[in-house]
């Protein structure tokens, strides 16, 4: 049976350090996309994870099972991630700005008068990808915590520190990001239009 | 009955749409290609978020751990260069020091005397036994022009170099094979 990430945590705790590999082997490779998401550097994301494993494992003594270790974890890898990204300048998840969206009320007509958009699934991914590389790290990364790591809200505005308006709002901008990329490229302007 | 909101439609898919709304943004959906379309589009949109990861390298996982526990990560090889080096340097040094008060005292009985308090020194302790003997070489080998002629001190000169040779072997290569970062 695989072992939960409380009991590798106990095992750690009670001198076993070596299951802290385990622990490592086990989160590595969301925290590494997520990283990668903020940071758009896989050098940098493999630095900040390094760095925010290390500092996880000294902070374990200290973990009070308040919330699940991902989320914990997640909180030390985004802390990380945005002391790197504001030694480089960007203070996305610094400032503070009216991040109300008009676009959250968009009715999306359900007559079928609109011309129909075939997507080839390898050039819908493609465009992601891309899009996902160009968005702001304050977007990117709560999506991916959405999609990837499957967080909830509250799991987000745990991580992140930010209110709920934000998270969802942040998370509506990046998929409707998403949403005018893909349109843009498979869509005529008349499709465009409705965005 | 208002046509779903692309809010509305993201809460769909994500399932997290009030019960009320989700029978009526569902009803629509059948009827209508066009909220297919877009239902199909935000889905396929999270399936890719969700399927695309980046790995970091191999050695990753053995690098945190060497910075976590870095002694129980050297490697055998690593130890056993670290060890056999620091001992047989150690070892060199003494030969060379004991050469030295045996060839240069002026009478045995005298240099076992002093060989013998050079030992004890040092296993009292490294510093202390290393200025007395430094002390002792020192007052036996002056002028160092005479010395430099003389056989021992061309013994030194080589246990000196190979000592330093070991200490760099140790530094490089040890380190080479030990898993850093």
């Amino acid at each position: 049976m695989k072992n939960s990430d409380q009991d590798i945590i106990r095992r750690v705790l009670a001198g076993e350090q070596k299951a802290y590999a385990e622990l490592i082997d086990r989160h590595k490779e969301k925290a590494m996309t997520f990283a990668v998401r903020m940071l758009k550097n896989r050098f940098d994301a493999e630095e900040a994870l390094q760095d925010a494993f290390i500092r996880a494992f000294k902070a374990l003594p200290g973990f009070e099972w308040k919330s699940s270790f991902s989320t914990w974890f997640y909180r030390i890898v985004f802390n990380v991630c945005s002391t790197a990204l504001g030694k480089k300048g960007d203070t996305t998840f610094i400032s503070i700005q009216d991040e109300s969206d008009d676009r959250l009320s968009l009715e999306i007509p359900s007559t079928d008068d609109e011309p129909d958009v075939e997507f080839d699934q390898k050039e819908f991914s493609a465009i992601i990808r891309q899009e996902i590389e160009k968005m702001d790290a304050g977007y990117s990364a709560i999506l991916t915590m959405f999609f990837l790591q499957e967080m909830s809200y509250e799991e987000i505005m745990s991580v992140t520190g930010l209110p709920l308006g934000t998270v969802k709002n942040r998370l509506f901008r990046a998929r409707t990001q998403l949403r005018t990329a893909v349109l843009r490229h498979f869509s005529d302007e008349k499709m465009l239009e409705r965005i | 009955m208002n046509d779903p909101t692309i809010q509305e439609l993201m809460e769909y898919v994500d399932g997290t749409l009030e019960q009320s709304r989700y029978r009526e943004v569902e009803s629509m959906i059948a009827r209508s290609k066009n909220l297919r379309k877009e239902i199909e589009m935000l889905g396929a949109m999270r399936t890719v978020v969700h399927s695309e990861r980046f790995s970091p390298s191999k050695k990753f996982t053995a690098e945190i751990m060497n910075e976590i526990m870095p002694q129980q990560n050297e490697s055998f090889w690593f130890r056993l260069v670290k060890n056999s080096s620091n001992v047989f340097a150690m070892g060199v040094v003494l030969t060379l020091i004991a050469i030295v008060l045996v060839s240069s005292s002026p009478s045995s009985s005298a240099t076992a005397n002093q060989l013998s308090t050079a030992f004890n020194t040092f296993s009292d302790g490294y510093n202390a036994a290393f200025s007395r003997i430094a002390s002792f070489v020192q007052e036996y080998t002056r002028p160092i022009d005479g010395i430099m002629k003389t056989s021992f001190a061309k013994i030194l000169f080589i246990g000196l170099f190979i000592f330093a040779l070991y200490a760099v072997i140790d530094e490089i290569f040890g380190k080479r094979m030990m898993i850093r970062r």
